[in-house]
């Protein structure tokens, strides 16, 4: 299915999300949405609530209020949380094959290797019969990701995704992400880094003390912001009062 | 769909399933955290009973007791610390969020490694067994099997039970000591209802108590019998209510 069919398909719809974690407010009537074949960011300061909102989207947290109209059932979202340890005792490749057993899902590497490109490829293969405990932060992080990305989803939320992965690792994890793009998945991601919001976002959210505001490009996030770069974007909205930026918007 | 297309899809979720198992008890083999703690504490204890009986061999009599309460241990230590700290870690690390999504991946796993946990426990219990086998004179294998068959069973009704640490809101730390003196109390006061008539209710509240005569001597009393009934039906409610309600967030996300 290429990306102007699947566009018709399915749609993921967030309304009104909020959401205390304590005594603490941390969602505001959060809106959001996305269409197969899509790519959307989701930037803010820590503690804004990303990972929050993420939780939400995935049923692992209940809202206060608001409603999810996706017609995608837990079962077909996949989820790339921001810490996840590999047991040590495991190999990369058992933590693969455990991850896709427990889906009830066939064979980890044949899935897993086809959003792959050659050389990512060769080097999920190093890392399959390796140790966790011999492996680098990155690398984990990377074939975690690509484990995730591998099972049979229609949406994919990734929370910082390239959070301490170098330079080439990184390459890999957009090289894959795209190629889910193109398979018509939708793909929702949280990042710190204002390059991937540029380079690969169809759209994008900026959360803010809980409320989020919708960017349909980083040309209008500029222009609201009254910015020249991303990076000082961001600041001038962080920094900003509320209502200033929601009118900018 | 036709019986020849069911059987086939069963036995591929079985093969599934046994896949997951292997790789999940080759993982405990791989890292025996419970050895010192479920196999050389009772082997250690039986030299030194052994000992204290004035020799280095018990007597058939006096192994099968004190063989049972070192069965008994095995299978509340494995329980709690192999199958229990494992359920609790899973979800600490982020293993549960992650990639189990679905109220069916998450009870997929708990058999799974229920299933892992419970293959280790048996591997340790005949290791056990094997061991104490030089320490006693004159005991027929058949009595052996019998009273290993037993031990499979208390355990396995015990393990079952143990899936209700995954309701609890508990870091991995926390559970580590919660579950070691809940251990240390249900050993120090099981060793001391040992001496307790065997008609007394009293001594077999305590599943250590029940557990051990289960295994070394069978259903050997009404009030024994009564008693393991009860604890079975209380570790099948508390273990369906951990496959129901175990928490999916580990307690550093605050939930």
């Amino acid at each position: 299915m290429n990306r102007a069919e699947s566009r018709s398909t399915m749609r993921f719809n967030v309304q009104g999300i909020s959401c205390m974690r304590g005594d603490r407010q941390v969602l505001h009537g959060v809106d959001l949405q996305a269409s197969p074949g899509e790519i959307v960011g989701l930037v803010g300061a820590n503690g804004a609530g990303k990972t929050t909102f993420f939780d939400v989207i995935c049923g692992l947290r209940i809202p206060q209020s608001g409603q999810l109209h996706h017609s995608v059932h837990a079962d077909r979202v996949a989820y790339l949380t921001q810490s996840i340890t590999v047991p040590d005792a495991l190999r990369l490749g058992e933590l693969a094959e455990l991850v896709f057993g427990l889906s009830g899902k066939g064979s980890a590497r044949e899935l897993a290797s086809q959003n792959l490109s050659d050389k990512a490829l060769a080097k999920f293969l190093m890392l399959w019969s390796r140790r966790s405990n011999s492996c680098s932060y990155g690398e984990k992080r990377w074939f975690v990701l690509v484990v995730v990305l591998a099972m049979d989803a229609d949406l994919f939320v990734l929370d910082e995704p390239t959070a301490g992965v170098d330079i080439e690792y990184r390459h890999y994890i957009w090289q894959a992400i795209k190629l889910i793009r193109d398979k018509g998945k939708m793909v929702i991601f949280s990042t710190h880094v204002a390059s991937e919001i540029e380079d690969v976002c169809d759209h994008f959210y900026f959360l803010k003390e809980g409320r989020a505001q919708r960017f349909a490009s980083p040309g209008d996030f500029l222009a609201a912001t009254r910015a020249t770069t991303l990076e000082s974007g961001f600041m001038n909205y962080l920094t900003a009062d509320p209502a200033d930026t929601t009118t900018a918007a | 769909m036709s019986l020849a297309s069911m059987v086939a899809s069963m036995m591929t979720s079985f093969f599934i399933f046994l896949r997951c198992v292997r790789i999940l008890a080759v993982e405990q083999l791989r890292e025996p955290i419970a050895v010192f703690w479920s196999l050389l504490a009772p082997v250690a204890f039986l030299a030194l009973s052994a000992y204290h009986a004035g020799g280095f061999v018990l007597s058939p009599e006096q192994w099968v007791d004190k063989f049972g309460m070192g069965l008994a241990y095995v299978g509340i230590t494995m329980s709690l610390f192999t199958f229990g700290m494992y359920l609790i870690g899973r979800r600490e690390s982020g293993f549960v969020r992650s990639f189990l999504i679905s109220a069916v991946r998450r009870r997929r796993f708990v058999f799974v490694q229920y299933a892992a946990s419970y293959f280790t426990l048996l591997t340790y219990g005949a290791i056990y067994g094997l061991i104490s086998a030089f320490l006693v004179e004159g005991v027929q294998w058949q009595a052996c099997l019998a009273i290993y068959g037993r031990f499979a069973l208390f355990s396995a009704a015990l393990m079952f039970g143990t899936i209700c640490v995954a309701i609890l809101p508990l870091t991995f730390q926390s559970a580590s000591s919660v579950m070691s003196m809940l251990l240390m109390v249900v050993v120090v006061s099981g060793l001391a209802a040992f001496g307790m008539s065997d008609n007394n209710g009293f001594a077999y509240i305590n599943p250590f108590n029940s557990g051990a005569k289960f295994i070394a001597r069978g259903a050997a009393s009404e009030i024994l019998i009564a008693a393991l009934i009860a604890q079975v039906l209380v570790l099948a409610v508390l273990g369906c209510a951990g496959l129901r309600w175990q928490k999916v967030n580990p307690e550093w996300s605050n939930r």
